[in-house]
């Protein structure tokens, strides 16, 4: 049986197929979406890296968001094959390519880049129910990719373009901000929601509280329950941008 | 902070929940609001918390609750309603 996800907005609504080995769209995508189009005004030429099945791409193009096509990239050969296949059965043009990070993207440049790379500690992931066929490669502390990401980021926007990014506090969530900071002269927060944090990964108390005391990952305990967040930032005006 | 009534924090519940307020009464719950999953309970408790100030953040029964009765029940208990 395919399994399907729905996006809806304004009384217009997108389908997207879901595949085993293809990262799922979570609580977070879904933040993404929603403080990316509350933050774009103008409609310009996006890039979603780490595109999985396209959820996020494809939900913002659905809200008039970008300028066709959505250029889209993942890692993940079956995410490529998703996301042309997720694009085709909603009529929406898209260029996807294959590769990790901006290596798909050589001499491109875009108004918008949203970054839906994971970014949650190794430790972690395999232990959620986030990643049990997919995998994360972000590290110990879930930061990896995303500063890799970051630094390489100014070189593939367009003056006063914007790079949209979700910190997750399963990671080292004080170290992306500062990272991020030392790229871009702005870094703003558009949103934050908190979440309950997952039956399975209650399960294993001693890794989170051991991830937590080095500093790795942050969770706080409220109203009898474990809450961990998603926050989501925009960055823009790059430090060694030149005008 | 203001004081609260019952017919206020069924207000404060639905509005938490995103639906109308009079879909939500004293019967109320996770059982029959489809709206109130485990999301919609953190909604719940972020709004009691904002409205009381940060005083329900170290209610930890609040975890258990999942009925309009039950926190009204531990409100009371705690002399906030």
């Amino acid at each position: 049986m395919v399994e399907e996800c729905i996006y809806e907005t304004d009384n217009k609504s997108l389908s997207i197929i879901l595949s085993k080995n293809v990262f799922k769209p979570t609580g977070t995508s879904r933040e993404l979406i929603k403080a990316t189009v509350n933050n774009i005004e103008k409609p310009g030429k996006l890039l979603d890296l780490g595109c999985g099945s396209g959820f996020v791409g494809l939900a913002l193009y659905l809200n008039g968001k970008l300028i066709p096509p959505l250029y889209a990239s993942d890692l993940n050969e079956d995410s490529v094959n998703l996301l042309k296949k997720n694009a085709l059965r909603n009529n929406f043009k898209c260029i996807v390519n294959k590769g990790s990070i901006f290596d798909p993207w050589q001499n491109e440049k875009f108004d918008y880049i949203v970054n839906d790379i994971s970014g949650i500690s190794d430790e972690i992931a395999p232990i959620s129910p986030w990643f049990k066929e997919t995998s994360c490669m972000a590290g110990k502390d879930g930061t990896e990719l995303v500063v890799k990401a970051l630094e390489k980021s100014p070189q593939y926007l367009n003056n006063g373009g914007k790079f949209f990014f979700p910190v997750l506090s399963f990671s080292n969530a004080n170290k992306i901000i500062s990272f991020a900071k030392s790229i871009y002269s702005k870094v703003e927060l558009l949103s934050h929601k908190e979440w309950i944090v997952p039956d399975e990964l209650k399960k294993n108390m001693e890794i989170l509280k051991s991830l937590k005391l080095s500093g790795y990952i942050d969770y706080k305990e409220k109203f009898g329950l474990m809450i961990w967040y998603t926050d989501i930032y925009v960055a823009y005006k790059p430090l060694n941008e030149t005008i | 902070m203001s004081k609260l009534d019952e017919k206020s924090i069924a207000i404060l519940i639905a509005k938490a929940l995103k639906i109308e307020s009079n879909l939500i009464s004293i019967n109320s719950s996770a059982e029959n609001v489809e709206e109130w999953d485990s999301l919609g309970h953190l909604s719940i408790l972020q709004a009691l918390d904002q409205h009381f100030d940060g005083k329900v953040a170290n209610l930890k029964e609040l975890a258990s609750t999942n009925s309009v009765k039950d926190i009204l029940s531990l409100l009371k208990k705690n002399s906030l309603l």
